[in-house]
This record gives structure tokens, C-alpha cells and sequence, in this order.
């Protein structure tokens, strides 16, 4: 038992903070945190339980007690659904890629304990998140089942008890599914044997399931609220019916949260097996297949063409050959590749599920034909939303709030270059601008040709975009200086372990809610015309773009050269 | 030339890693710098290269004081680290042609070096492969071959051998010569004292932040008669 404690303590040492990053972070992070519970952790938790609340309260109501858990299964499929889907690659990683394998593989330690340690680290360290959204899903559930009595008089101590069991075991089976798929990919393939061909197929498979799920919702028709309801009530709901017999754990929590004792057992029981499952395997598949991996490719050993070489020696400025430096790096390296450039790609999907989505109520369709029109306060609510939206991609991407922390152990090379900070900084920025810019500038344009919105309107919104996006990089750098995570294990880890795209993110919320609150009170309150508020957004993203630079170059410079290792 | 003027330096406030350490490194000279483990060696070489700043004193190298006119000392520096393991995702040659940028070296001469010292340390072959692909003693040689590029009046090397074969740890040593013969200087950390030994001018012996010698080995060997330098560092660092 002892050594497996110590295994979990090494597997999971790479995503804590050093004591030096905790000196550093102390009351920064302690006001972050605080920010990041009130807008972004509370925000999410109260969304899901209401959105269970009002489904268990309806089918209470319409279907009675056989259907009254279907909402809380549906709730809680996607989430598993969702584990599994970004729990791959972080199984993958911590399993079969992580440096303390060097260490580990040479000990006379069994198979077995290695991968439990690692199953138990990976479900501690990945799903505080998941936890919280079990937590609320079935606080949702229990207010709106308990509270409708008499159909409600389900809700006994079992409830009580499948609830704390359900929040601190729910990730059990996503996670050793992904342990299990892993471990028979890896002993059976050769394919895989490579970390950067491996990241590269998970990511694609991972915006594969995404595209997948969107169209077996068969939205094309839109959303019915009415004809979903009924078909929950019903069971004719296909895609829950297959998740039904995936995650089996779902229906049994479902149901021991409606107080059965049965499927509370049945439940601890599918979690032990599963995990036991996983160990079984472990002892006949792990080693073998963790023993075969290689590191690289293997340097090339044909001789280099010196014509091909002699074209590389092309002289650029300091800005450009770091903005090419880091480019490469984040196109060559799938981690940055997937979450720091590849994320700006899956936005149009999530679009087209907000257009089916409304598509019922046609709130778009009217919104736009206001916006053709010329209505003001349609116009005042695009701006409001294309600012919005610009800040918070940027802020999404995490380009800029891991800009110092990508630099990793390598990090001292920034000092003892002949190279001012803020021009690496500017680099830095520069990559994150021209990534998130582009992109949003790429749907901007299309939805304005594709919606017939006008030429003036467009070219505002474009270049409102940009100074958002350049104010959102400015500050998400700014804030990575203040405390870097640069002891990382891979650079999985180096995003996952930085807290600061959600400390940007907590930060752009507050910014953009005052912004809109302004402005729509200098309209509504203020009787200012829109086309005067427009320009006070606009002047106001130029100002903070400024002001940023300018903090950037003035305190986040101090606080790169301040950094001692 | 380096000088290193009443220079100390505290981790977090506690840890003293060096304290009142002077020494210079002058024109011509190849100088090593000997100590045990966590005596200080790598502190010094960071605030020579102006990774870290001193709490006292002053750091100059080739006159400019690395403080107060950071990028002219850097650029002055050819600097190689401890840790080879940077900017893995490029090839040697991307990695080799950012230094040139960074150190404003024109193409021309950027490539006659390259090709020189590609050659010299038999890594030609690899430069169009990413640094991830290389051995440790690959990355060495190439960043030997980026700090060497810009033609440095200072080499400062954090234990330079590790990792390096024979032959390339001869070449090494060799450029390290020719490169003193110049007229230029060289201060390299090591922990093999027969390298320091047959290499060196003279060399800085240091523990705990304190510099216990600094002079030539043939003046040590005299006020130690019969005994080799491994006897006298040991005696002299305490281990013995």
C-alpha cells in the first residue's frame, strides 16, 4: 500500500506547482481563485443543476416516476461522454509517455501497481471539474424529485448515500475505459508506438467524436423541445439508449438516486469490476507495450543537401525570427497544436448547434433581419456580441496565458539571449494575434457574406475583433509573467497545470460584463445613439490594447526578469 | 575578459550560494572553474551569462557591465548551458539560423561556420532532422555550434563535455585553445580534473560560495609537492 501511495504521489508530482511557484502565486491566486469560483465555476454548476432541476421537475410531472431519473441520466451521459472524450489523450499521456516511466519501468515493481497509481492519479488530478458538474446534477435532481411529493417520496437516505458515492466515483468508469482501449491499442498496435503520432490521432478523433455527436442529434429539422420531452419520457431517444448500455454506471446512479439500494450496489460494484478489469490487464498488456515505445523519430542519416541547407540562411529581425520560432514550435508540437491553434477551428461547430438550436423560436433568423434593417439596438447588441466573443476566444485558446509558461525548463534561454524581453514578448503576442485574429476575421467576413450583413457593419466588427484581440493577448501575457508554471513533465501538462487562461478568462468576463452593462445603459439610460457608443467600444478596445502594451512592457518585463529557477 | 567584483548571491533570501567572490578572467586566458557539487558553480556562471542578478558587486564582461548594459555583455558572450534540451521542435539547421538572427550574424559567415563546424563535430547529417531526434550529445555539439557562431571574444561553458564522444570532446578542447590563442578568453565549468588539468591556465577552486584558489596549476602543484591535483581538491574542498 505504501508504495502505491508513493507511485501516486511521483505520477502525480508534474501538474503540482513548485514550492517556488506557490511563494510566487500566493495572494494573486488566492483573489483569482476566488474570481474564477464566482464567474466561471458557479455560473456552470448552477447551469447544470437548474438544467436537471427543470427536466426532473417536468418529468415528474408529465411521465411520473418511471421516467422522473431521464434527465439526470441524460445529464450525466454527456459528462461521462465528454471524459472520455478528453480523457484519452491524458490516459495516453500519463500512462505510456510520462518521463517517470525512466524511472519506474527499471524497479522491481509490478505492472499492476504502476497503472493502478496512475489510473488513481489521473482520476484525481482530471476531474475536480467532472465532480462539480455530478455535484450539481444530482443536487438539481434531488430539489426537484424530493420537492414534488408525493411522487418524491423516493428521496431516502440511499439517495443520500448514492450521491456522495456518485460524486467522488463517477469518472471511475469513463476513465477505465480510456485505460482499457488504451492498454489493448497499445499492446496490439505498432502503429502507435510514437507520442507525437499518437497526440496527433487523438486530437482528430476527439473533433471526430464532436461532428459525429452533432449530426446523431439530427438537429437539421432544429429542436423541438416538446418532441424531445416526449421521447425522453418514452425511452425512443437512440443516442441515450446506446449510452444507456455504454456507460451502465449512469441508469444504476440514476436509479439509486431515486432510492434504490440495488442499483447503489450494482453501481459499486460495475466501478469495481471496471477498475479491476483494467489491473487484470495491466499485469498481462502494460509492460510489454510501454517497453516498446521509442522516443523520436531517429535523426536523419543521409547527408544533408548543401543547397538545401544554404536556403535556411536567410537573415530576418528579432521580432520576425522569434514569431517564426514560435510558430514552428506550435505547429510541430500536438499539444499546442490541438488546444492552442487547433481549438480556433471547432467554433463553427458549436455555431451551427446554437443556429439548429434556436432555430424553433427563429431568434437568429429575426435578429438578423433587425440587423439588415439597420435596427439600433440590434446593431448595439452585434457589437456587444462580436466584442464579446473576440475577447473570449482569444482568452479561450490559451496562446497568451501559456505564452512564458511554453518556455518550460528552457525558460533561462529568454534572459541570456541579446534580445530585449518585450520583443520576445512581442513575438509572443504577435503569433497569438495573427492565430486568433485570423481566424475570427475568416467567420466574421463569412457570416457577414453568408447573413447579407452590410459592408460598414462588417468592416466595424473586424476591426473591433482585432483591437479585442490584441488587448486579450496583451493581458493574457501579462498575467503568465506574474507566475509561469515552467516545471512541467510534458506539454500536456504545461497547459493543464496553468491556471492563468481561466484567471484571463475570470478577468475578460468581468471586462466585457461592464462593457455591455455600460453600454447598454449609455442607450437606454443616456438616450446616446448607437453609432456613439459603437465608437466609444471601439476607442475603448484601442485604449485597453494600449494600456496592456504598455503594462506588458512596463511590470510584465520586471516580472520575466524578477524569475530565478 | 570577465570580472567578477565582491559578487553575492541568496536563493529566496536564505541560501547563500556566493558570497564575496572576485575573481577575473583576462584576455588570452583559459580558465577552470572547479568545485563539489552545489558549491556555487553554475550560481556564477548564470550571473556572468545574466540569467540571475547579484545582490552585491559587479559583473562585467569584456567591459560591459552585464547589468547595467545587459544586451551588449550578452552579445559579447558565447554562452553554452548545462542543459542542451532547447527548442526541440526545431531542426538543427532552424535552430542554428535563429541564433544567427539573434546574434545578427550575416548569412554568409553564418554559413561558413555552420559548415565548418557541422563538419568538425560530424553533425552535417542531422541538421535537417529536429533537435528531438538527437542524442544528448548531439544537442551539445550543436549548441557548442550556435554559442561558437557569432565568433565570441567570451566563451562561458557549463560543464561543455558531458554528453560529448571523444573525438568531439577532443575537437572541443581544441577550439577552446585556438580560441585563447586569439587572444580571446575561455571559462568553462567542469567536474573532470584531469580536462582542467591538461587544458587549463589556471583555475578557480570553489565550495560552499567561497573561492578557495585561483592561480595556475604548475604555483598549486608547487605548494603541494607529491601530490596530484585530485589529492589537493580534495584536501582542499574538505573530502579528504
Amino acid at each position: 500500500m505504501n508504495v502505491f501511495l508513493q507511485l501516486m504521489k511521483i505520477t502525480g508530482s508534474s501538474v503540482e506547482p513548485t514550492l517556488e511557484e506557490k511563494k510566487r502565486s500566493k495572494a494573486f491566486g488566492v483573489v483569482m481563485g476566488i474570481l474564477i469560483v464566482c464567474l466561471i465555476f458557479i455560473p456552470v454548476v448552477f447551469f447544470v443543476g437548474f438544467m436537471v432541476y427543470a427536466l426532473t421537475n417536468g418529468l415528474v410531472t408529465l411521465g411520473g416516476e418511471e421516467s422522473v431519473s431521464a434527465g439526470l441520466a441524460l445529464m450525466l451521459h454527456i459528462v461521462a461522454l465528454f471524459s472520455v472524450v478528453f480523457g484519452f489523450s491524458v490516459v495516453m499521456s500519463v500512462f505510456y509517455f510520462s518521463s517517470d516511466l525512466n524511472y519506474l519501468l527499471p524497479l522491481p515493481i509490478h505492472p499492476m501497481k504502476i497503472v493502478g497509481a496512475k489510473l488513481a492519479s489521473t482520476m484525481l488530478s482530471e476531474n475536480v471539474m467532472e465532480c462539480l458538474l455530478v455535484f450539481s446534477a444530482l443536487m438539481g435532481f434531488m430539489i426537484g424529485y424530493g420537492f414534488n411529493p408525493p411522487v418524491g417520496s423516493g428521496i431516502n437516505a440511499v439517495s443520500i448515500i448514492a450521491a456522495i458515492v456518485g460524486v467522488a466515483t463517477f469518472p471511475v468508469l469513463p476513465i477505465c475505459y480510456c485505460a482499457i482501449i488504451c492498454m489493448i491499442v497499445m499492446y496490439f498496435s505498432k502503429f502507435l508506438k510514437n507520442k507525437d503520432r499518437v497526440s496527433k490521432i487523438t486530437a482528430f478523433s476527439t473533433i471526430a467524436i464532436l461532428i459525429v455527436l452533432v449530426v446523431c442529434l439530427n438537429l437539421s429539422n432544429g429542436f423541438d423541445t416538446n418532441k424531445f420531452v416526449s421521447q425522453l419520457i418514452n425511452n425512443e431517444l437512440g443516442l441515450v439508449n446506446v449510452l444507456n448500455k455504454i456507460f451502465i454506471n449512469v441508469p444504476l446512479l440514476s436509479k439509486a438516486m431515486a432510492g434504490s439500494i440495488a442499483a447503489l450496489l450494482l453501481y459499486i460494484a460495475v466501478n469495481a469490476t471496471a477498475v479491476g478489469i483494467v489491473l487484470l490487464l495491466a499485469s498481462k498488456l502494460y509492460l510489454k507495450a510501454v517497453i516498446a515505445i521509442g522516443g523520436g523519430e531517429g535523426a536523419s542519416s543521409s547527408k544533408a543537401d548543401s543547397a538545401d541547407l544554404e536556403k535556411h540562411f536567410k537573415e530576418s529581425s528579432h521580432l520576425m525570427t522569434y514569431f517564426k520560432k514560435e510558430l514552428k514550435i506550435l505547429v510541430r508540437t500536438p499539444a499546442y497544436l490541438t488546444n492552442c491553434v487547433g481549438i480556433n477551428l471547432i467554433w463553427p461547430i458549436f455555431i451551427y448547434l446554437f443556429v439548429v438550436l434556436q432555430k424553433q423560436s427563429n431568434f437568429l433568423g429575426e435578429a438578423l433581419e433587425r440587423l439588415r434593417y439597420g435596427d439600433e439596438t440590434t446593431v448595439l447588441y452585434a457589437t456587444l456580441v462580436v466584442f464579446g466573443v473576440s475577447v473570449i476566444l482569444t482568452a479561450l485558446n490559451c496562446l497568451a496565458s501559456s505564452a512564458i509558461t511554453r518556455e518550460g525548463r528552457h525558460f533561462e534561454v529568454m534572459k541570456y539571449m541579446p534580445v530585449p524581453i518585450m520583443t520576445q514578448i512581442n513575438a509572443k503576442a504577435l503569433v497569438s494575434i495573427v492565430i486568433s485574429g485570423s481566424g475570427l476575421i475568416i467567420y466574421i467576413i463569412t457570416a457577414c457574406a453568408l447573413l447579407g450583413i452590410d459592408f460598414r457593419f462588417a468592416s466595424y466588427s473586424v476591426l473591433l475583433s482585432i483591437l479585442a484581440v490584441i488587448y486579450s493577448t496583451y493581458l493574457g501575457i501579462y498575467i503568465d509573467t506574474m507566475n509561469p508554471k515552467l516545471i512541467w513533465e510534458d506539454e500536456v501538462n504545461a497547459l493543464r497545470g496553468n491556471y492563468h487562461v481561466f484567471y484571463n478568462m475570470a478577468l475578460e468576463i468581468i471586462l466585457t460584463a461592464a462593457v455591455c452593462g455600460a453600454a447598454i445603459g449609455l442607450n437606454r439610460l443616456g438616450f446616446l445613439p448607437v453609432f456613439f457608443i459603437q465608437t466609444l467600444i471601439l476607442a475603448l478596445a484601442g485604449f485597453l490594447s494600449i494600456e496592456f502594451y504598455i503594462v506588458c512592457k512596463k511590470k510584465g518585463v520586471k516580472n520575466v526578469q524578477k524569475i530565478e529557477m | 575578459m570577465i570580472e567578477f567584483k565582491a559578487v553575492s548571491k541568496t536563493y529566496n533570501g536564505k541560501v547563500k550560494a556566493l558570497d564575496n567572490m572576485n575573481f577575473t578572467v583576462g584576455d588570452g586566458e583559459l580558465v577552470g572553474f572547479i568545485g563539489p557539487n552545489g558549491s556555487g558553480k553554475t550560481t556564477t556562471i548564470k550571473l556572468l551569462s545574466g540569467i540571475l542578478v547579484p545582490d552585491k558587486g559587479t559583473v562585467k564582461v569584456n567591459g560591459f557591465d552585464v547589468n547595467k548594459e545587459p544586451l551588449k555583455a550578452k552579445a559579447s558572450i558565447g554562452y553554452i548551458a548545462d542543459n542542451p534540451d532547447v527548442f526541440l521542435r526545431l531542426k538543427g539547421i532552424e535552430f542554428l539560423n535563429f541564433i544567427g538572427d539573434v546574434y545578427k550574424t550575416p548569412a554568409d559567415e553564418r554559413k561558413k561556420t555552420v559548415d565548418e563546424l557541422a563538419e568538425r563535430f560530424e553533425l552535417t547529417n542531422a541538421l535537417n532532422s529536429q533537435i528531438l531526434s538527437y542524442s544528448h550529445g548531439m544537442r551539445q555539439k550543436l549548441m557548442v555550434i550556435a554559442a561558437l557562431m557569432h565568433k565570441p571574444k567570451v566563451w562561458i561553458l557549463d560543464e561543455p563535455m558531458t554528453g560529448l564522444d571523444p573525438k568531439s570532446s577532443f575537437e572541443l578542447k581544441a577550439l577552446m585553445r585556438e580560441h585563447t590563442k586569439q587572444g580571446n578568453s575561455v571559462f568553462f565549468s567542469t567536474h573532470v580534473l584531469e580536462v582542467a588539468e591538461k587544458l587549463c591556465d589556471k583555475v578557480i577552486i570553489i565550495k560552499k560560495g567561497h573561492k578557495l584558489y585561483d592561480g595556475t596549476l604548475a604555483e598549486l602543484e608547487k605548494k603541494n609537492k607529491d601530490k596530484n591535483l585530485e589529492d589537493i581538491f580534495l584536501e582542499l574542498t574538505g573530502k579528504k
